[in-house]
Protein backbone atom coordinates (compact mmCIF):
# COMPACT_ATOMS: atom_id res chain seq x y z
CA UNK A 1 0.00 0.00 0.00
CA UNK A 2 2.67 2.00 1.00
CA UNK A 3 4.33 1.80 -2.91
CA UNK A 4 0.74 2.05 -4.45
CA UNK A 5 0.34 5.77 -2.20
CA UNK A 6 3.87 6.58 -3.27
CA UNK A 7 3.25 5.75 -6.90
CA UNK A 8 0.65 8.19 -6.43
CA UNK A 9 2.71 11.09 -6.63
CA UNK A 10 3.69 10.69 -9.91
CA UNK A 11 0.20 11.85 -11.01
CA UNK A 12 0.74 14.73 -8.71
CA UNK A 13 3.87 15.36 -10.03
CA UNK A 14 1.96 15.69 -13.51
CA UNK A 15 -1.22 17.36 -12.25
CA UNK A 16 1.13 19.86 -10.18
CA UNK A 17 3.02 20.69 -13.96
CA UNK A 18 -0.03 21.19 -15.33
CA UNK A 19 -1.46 23.88 -12.95
CA UNK A 20 1.57 25.58 -11.74
CA UNK A 21 2.94 25.78 -15.44
CA UNK A 22 0.79 28.70 -17.03
CA UNK A 23 1.28 30.50 -13.74
CA UNK A 24 4.66 30.78 -13.47
CA UNK A 25 6.55 30.04 -17.37
CA UNK A 26 4.87 33.03 -18.92
CA UNK A 27 5.95 31.86 -22.38
CA UNK A 28 3.69 29.11 -22.05
CA UNK A 29 2.12 28.42 -25.77
CA UNK A 30 -0.26 25.58 -26.13
CA UNK A 31 2.55 23.26 -27.03
CA UNK A 32 3.47 23.04 -23.76
CA UNK A 33 -0.32 22.79 -22.29
CA UNK A 34 -0.60 19.74 -24.71
CA UNK A 35 2.54 17.81 -23.22
CA UNK A 36 1.44 18.47 -19.54
CA UNK A 37 -2.14 16.99 -20.61
CA UNK A 38 -0.71 14.07 -22.01
CA UNK A 39 2.09 13.69 -19.16
CA UNK A 40 -1.03 14.03 -16.79
CA UNK A 41 -2.92 11.19 -19.15
CA UNK A 42 -0.02 9.00 -18.67
CA UNK A 43 0.58 9.15 -15.24
CA UNK A 44 -3.02 8.70 -14.28
CA UNK A 45 -3.35 5.61 -16.77
CA UNK A 46 -0.39 4.11 -15.06
CA UNK A 47 -1.54 4.50 -11.57
CA UNK A 48 -4.85 3.45 -12.81
CA UNK A 49 -3.26 -0.04 -13.75
CA UNK A 50 -1.17 0.08 -10.94
CA UNK A 51 -3.58 0.53 -8.19
CA UNK A 52 -6.87 -0.37 -9.49
CA UNK A 53 -6.32 -3.69 -12.19
CA UNK A 54 -5.64 -7.38 -10.99
CA UNK A 55 -2.10 -8.42 -10.75
CA UNK A 56 -2.43 -10.90 -14.21
CA UNK A 57 -3.15 -7.27 -15.72
CA UNK A 58 -0.72 -5.88 -14.21
CA UNK A 59 1.85 -8.73 -14.73
CA UNK A 60 1.27 -8.45 -18.33
CA UNK A 61 1.07 -4.75 -19.08
CA UNK A 62 4.15 -3.44 -16.46
CA UNK A 63 5.72 -6.81 -16.05
CA UNK A 64 5.80 -6.33 -12.44
CA UNK A 65 5.94 -9.82 -11.50
CA UNK A 66 5.82 -10.67 -7.91
CA UNK A 67 9.09 -11.44 -6.28
CA UNK A 68 8.43 -14.41 -3.91
CA UNK A 69 8.56 -13.48 0.24
CA UNK A 70 11.01 -13.68 2.00
CA UNK A 71 11.39 -13.51 5.27
CA UNK A 72 14.46 -10.95 6.09
CA UNK A 73 16.72 -9.46 4.02
CA UNK A 74 19.29 -11.32 4.58
CA UNK A 75 17.24 -14.43 2.98
CA UNK A 76 16.82 -12.44 -0.21
CA UNK A 77 20.47 -11.56 -0.19
CA UNK A 78 21.43 -14.77 0.03
CA UNK A 79 19.47 -16.16 -2.20
CA UNK A 80 20.48 -12.90 -4.71
CA UNK A 81 24.13 -14.16 -4.56
CA UNK A 82 23.01 -18.02 -4.16
CA UNK A 83 24.52 -18.76 -0.79
CA UNK A 84 21.24 -19.85 -0.01
CA UNK A 85 22.59 -23.36 1.04
CA UNK A 86 25.55 -21.80 3.04
CA UNK A 87 23.60 -19.74 5.29
CA UNK A 88 20.52 -22.03 5.47
CA UNK A 89 22.90 -25.13 6.91
CA UNK A 90 25.40 -22.76 8.77
CA UNK A 91 24.62 -18.99 9.55
CA UNK A 92 21.21 -19.49 10.34
CA UNK A 93 20.97 -21.12 13.93
CA UNK A 94 17.01 -21.87 13.41
CA UNK A 95 17.59 -24.13 10.77
CA UNK A 96 21.43 -25.22 11.29
CA UNK A 97 19.46 -28.01 12.57
CA UNK A 98 18.46 -29.70 9.86
CA UNK A 99 22.03 -30.07 8.74
CA UNK A 100 22.90 -32.12 12.03
CA UNK A 101 19.47 -34.33 11.10
CA UNK A 102 21.15 -34.56 7.94
CA UNK A 103 24.02 -36.20 9.20
CA UNK A 104 22.31 -38.43 12.09
CA UNK A 105 20.09 -39.41 9.28
CA UNK A 106 22.86 -40.97 6.82
CA UNK A 107 25.24 -42.15 9.95
CA UNK A 108 22.06 -44.38 11.11
CA UNK A 109 21.02 -45.33 7.08
CA UNK A 110 24.54 -46.32 6.59
CA UNK A 111 24.85 -48.43 9.99
CA UNK A 112 22.13 -50.32 9.02
CA UNK A 113 23.09 -50.98 5.68
CA UNK A 114 26.89 -52.86 7.18
CA UNK A 115 24.71 -54.99 9.69
CA UNK B 1 10.57 50.26 7.99
CA UNK B 2 6.93 49.75 7.49
CA UNK B 3 8.03 47.35 4.52
CA UNK B 4 9.76 44.84 6.68
CA UNK B 5 7.14 45.26 9.66
CA UNK B 6 4.42 44.13 7.38
CA UNK B 7 7.48 41.59 5.78
CA UNK B 8 7.96 40.62 9.31
CA UNK B 9 3.62 40.19 10.22
CA UNK B 10 3.21 38.72 6.62
CA UNK B 11 5.69 35.87 8.14
CA UNK B 12 4.08 35.15 11.54
CA UNK B 13 0.92 34.72 9.85
CA UNK B 14 1.69 32.36 7.28
CA UNK B 15 4.03 30.75 10.02
CA UNK B 16 0.64 31.02 12.22
CA UNK B 17 -1.40 29.17 9.32
CA UNK B 18 1.23 26.19 8.77
CA UNK B 19 0.39 25.46 12.81
CA UNK B 20 -3.14 25.71 12.75
CA UNK B 21 -2.68 23.26 9.09
CA UNK B 22 -0.39 20.56 11.59
CA UNK B 23 -2.82 21.00 14.66
CA UNK B 24 -5.76 19.89 12.19
CA UNK B 25 -3.54 17.20 11.06
CA UNK B 26 -3.21 16.01 14.22
CA UNK B 27 -6.64 16.29 14.56
CA UNK B 28 -7.59 14.71 11.87
CA UNK B 29 -5.40 11.27 12.99
CA UNK B 30 -7.45 11.44 16.38
CA UNK B 31 -10.89 11.71 14.55
CA UNK B 32 -9.82 9.05 12.13
CA UNK B 33 -8.94 6.71 14.79
CA UNK B 34 -12.43 7.12 16.56
CA UNK B 35 -14.02 6.45 12.89
CA UNK B 36 -12.23 2.83 12.24
CA UNK B 37 -12.96 1.83 15.94
CA UNK B 38 -17.11 1.84 14.59
CA UNK B 39 -15.33 0.06 12.02
CA UNK B 40 -14.78 -3.11 13.93
CA UNK B 41 -12.10 -4.82 11.97
CA UNK B 42 -11.75 -8.46 12.60
CA UNK B 43 -7.94 -8.32 12.32
CA UNK B 44 -5.49 -5.76 13.37
CA UNK B 45 -3.68 -4.78 9.99
CA UNK B 46 -7.28 -4.81 8.02
CA UNK B 47 -7.90 -1.49 10.61
CA UNK B 48 -4.31 -0.50 10.06
CA UNK B 49 -4.50 -0.83 6.23
CA UNK B 50 -8.03 1.09 6.36
CA UNK B 51 -6.96 3.83 9.11
CA UNK B 52 -3.88 4.60 7.01
CA UNK B 53 -5.77 5.25 3.64
CA UNK B 54 -8.17 7.30 5.59
CA UNK B 55 -5.87 9.37 7.11
CA UNK B 56 -3.48 9.81 4.09
CA UNK B 57 -6.79 11.00 1.91
CA UNK B 58 -7.94 13.54 4.60
CA UNK B 59 -4.60 15.18 5.14
CA UNK B 60 -4.14 15.17 1.47
CA UNK B 61 -7.68 17.40 0.93
CA UNK B 62 -6.14 19.31 4.19
CA UNK B 63 -2.69 20.27 2.67
CA UNK B 64 -1.98 19.57 -0.29
CA UNK B 65 -5.12 20.93 -2.11
CA UNK B 66 -5.96 23.70 0.03
CA UNK B 67 -3.12 25.84 -0.53
CA UNK B 68 -3.60 25.70 -4.00
CA UNK B 69 -7.44 26.37 -3.83
CA UNK B 70 -6.78 29.31 -1.53
CA UNK B 71 -3.84 30.61 -4.21
CA UNK B 72 -6.08 30.46 -6.87
CA UNK B 73 -9.11 32.00 -5.22
CA UNK B 74 -7.11 34.67 -3.73
CA UNK B 75 -4.61 35.20 -6.59
CA UNK B 76 -1.68 37.15 -5.34
CA UNK B 77 2.34 37.47 -5.74
CA UNK B 78 3.18 33.58 -5.04
CA UNK B 79 6.94 35.06 -3.90
CA UNK B 80 5.72 37.66 -1.38
CA UNK B 81 6.28 37.46 1.81
CA UNK B 82 2.47 36.08 2.39
CA UNK B 83 2.79 34.46 -1.09
CA UNK B 84 2.56 30.93 -1.59
CA UNK B 85 6.25 30.01 -1.62
CA UNK B 86 6.59 31.08 1.83
CA UNK B 87 3.86 29.78 3.01
CA UNK B 88 4.65 26.48 1.90
CA UNK B 89 8.10 26.49 3.21
CA UNK B 90 6.54 27.37 6.33
CA UNK B 91 4.20 24.63 6.60
CA UNK B 92 6.66 22.07 5.71
CA UNK B 93 8.97 22.69 7.54
CA UNK B 94 6.97 22.93 10.55
CA UNK B 95 5.41 20.15 9.29
CA UNK B 96 8.48 17.87 9.50
CA UNK B 97 9.76 19.25 12.34
CA UNK B 98 6.64 18.89 14.32
CA UNK B 99 7.11 14.91 13.78
CA UNK B 100 10.38 14.87 14.28
CA UNK B 101 10.41 16.57 17.77
CA UNK B 102 7.36 14.73 18.70
CA UNK B 103 8.76 10.90 18.06
CA UNK B 104 11.54 12.10 19.58
CA UNK B 105 9.80 13.19 23.06
CA UNK B 106 6.78 10.92 22.73
CA UNK B 107 4.90 12.75 25.41
CA UNK B 108 2.35 10.07 25.44
CA UNK B 109 4.80 7.49 25.69
CA UNK B 110 6.95 8.99 28.37
CA UNK B 111 3.32 9.45 30.84
CA UNK B 112 2.69 5.65 30.23
CA UNK B 113 6.16 4.87 30.94
CA UNK B 114 5.62 6.99 34.67
CA UNK B 115 2.66 5.98 35.38
CA UNK B 116 3.55 2.30 35.06
CA UNK B 117 6.60 3.08 36.89
CA UNK B 118 4.91 4.33 39.27
CA UNK B 119 2.57 0.92 39.81
CA UNK B 120 5.24 -1.24 39.95
CA UNK B 121 7.56 0.20 42.19
CA UNK B 122 4.00 0.59 44.65
CA UNK B 123 4.09 -1.96 47.58
CA UNK B 124 1.52 -4.62 45.46
CA UNK B 125 0.83 -6.02 48.96
CA UNK B 126 -1.78 -2.47 49.07
CA UNK B 127 -4.82 -3.39 46.94
CA UNK B 128 -4.99 -1.37 43.06
CA UNK B 129 -8.18 -0.42 43.37
CA UNK B 130 -8.72 -0.90 39.90
CA UNK B 131 -10.48 -3.31 37.25
CA UNK B 132 -7.56 -5.22 35.20
CA UNK B 133 -9.04 -4.13 31.69
CA UNK B 134 -7.99 -0.40 33.22
CA UNK B 135 -4.73 -1.55 34.47
CA UNK B 136 -3.50 -3.20 32.03
CA UNK B 137 -4.29 0.03 30.19
CA UNK B 138 -2.16 1.87 32.53
CA UNK B 139 0.16 -0.62 32.51
CA UNK B 140 0.54 -1.33 28.25
CA UNK B 141 2.97 0.87 26.59
CA UNK B 142 1.18 2.69 23.48
CA UNK B 143 1.70 0.96 20.26
CA UNK B 144 3.94 2.11 17.32
CA UNK B 145 1.45 4.36 15.77
CA UNK B 146 2.24 3.30 11.81
CA UNK B 147 -0.56 5.12 10.22
CA UNK B 148 0.31 8.71 11.19
CA UNK B 149 3.81 7.72 10.39
CA UNK B 150 3.64 6.61 7.04
CA UNK B 151 1.01 9.45 6.23
CA UNK B 152 3.70 11.70 7.44
CA UNK B 153 6.09 10.44 5.15
CA UNK B 154 3.79 10.42 2.01
CA UNK B 155 2.06 13.54 2.63
CA UNK B 156 5.42 15.32 2.48
CA UNK B 157 6.30 13.67 -0.79
CA UNK B 158 3.41 14.96 -2.36
CA UNK B 159 3.44 17.90 -0.93
CA UNK B 160 7.18 18.47 -2.74
CA UNK B 161 5.62 16.74 -6.16
CA UNK B 162 2.48 19.05 -6.35
CA UNK B 163 4.27 22.40 -5.68
CA UNK B 164 8.25 21.25 -6.48
CA UNK B 165 7.31 23.25 -9.92
CA UNK B 166 7.02 26.54 -8.23
CA UNK B 167 9.07 26.23 -5.58
CA UNK B 168 12.22 23.71 -6.08
CA UNK B 169 13.73 24.63 -2.59
CA UNK B 170 10.64 22.51 -1.00
CA UNK B 171 12.60 19.56 -2.19
CA UNK B 172 15.26 20.29 0.52
CA UNK B 173 13.82 20.32 3.93
CA UNK B 174 12.44 16.41 3.19
CA UNK B 175 15.79 15.07 2.80
CA UNK B 176 17.05 16.64 5.55
CA UNK B 177 15.04 16.29 7.97
CA UNK B 178 13.98 12.83 6.32
CA UNK B 179 17.40 11.62 7.53
CA UNK B 180 17.12 13.00 11.04
CA UNK B 181 12.99 11.15 11.26
CA UNK B 182 14.53 7.49 10.01
CA UNK B 183 17.25 7.92 13.25
CA UNK B 184 14.35 8.94 15.18
CA UNK B 185 12.03 6.14 13.93
CA UNK B 186 14.66 3.35 14.80
CA UNK B 187 14.99 4.12 17.62
CA UNK B 188 11.50 4.72 18.36
CA UNK B 189 11.01 1.08 17.14
CA UNK B 190 13.72 -0.68 18.56
CA UNK B 191 14.28 1.03 22.00
CA UNK B 192 10.82 1.90 22.81
CA UNK B 193 8.10 -0.13 21.17
CA UNK B 194 9.98 -3.42 21.35
CA UNK B 195 11.36 -4.25 24.30
CA UNK B 196 8.85 -6.05 26.86
CA UNK B 197 8.56 -4.35 30.31
CA UNK B 198 9.16 -6.96 32.97
CA UNK B 199 6.05 -6.21 35.41
CA UNK B 200 6.36 -9.25 37.47
CA UNK B 201 8.08 -9.43 40.81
Amino acid sequence: MMVSALEFSLFMFALGYLIWDTGVHFGANGGFIFMNVLALLLSGTYVAIFMFSSETTKNKILRNYKKPDFLSYSDYMSFKINKFAKTFYTENPATAMFRDMEIVANYISDSQQER
Amino acid sequence: MSLNTNNIYSYIVSALQAALQVAINELLIFAMQKLSNFERHKIKSDRLKSLTIKVIIAQTLNVVFIYGIFYLIYLNNPLGSSGLVNKLLNFLFLHCFFRLVVSLCHPKYILNWYISRRYTKKDLREPINKFQITLNDSLELPEFNFPKYYAFYIISVYVVAFYGFINPFLTLIPIGLFSFQYWADKHNLLRRFSCPEGFDL
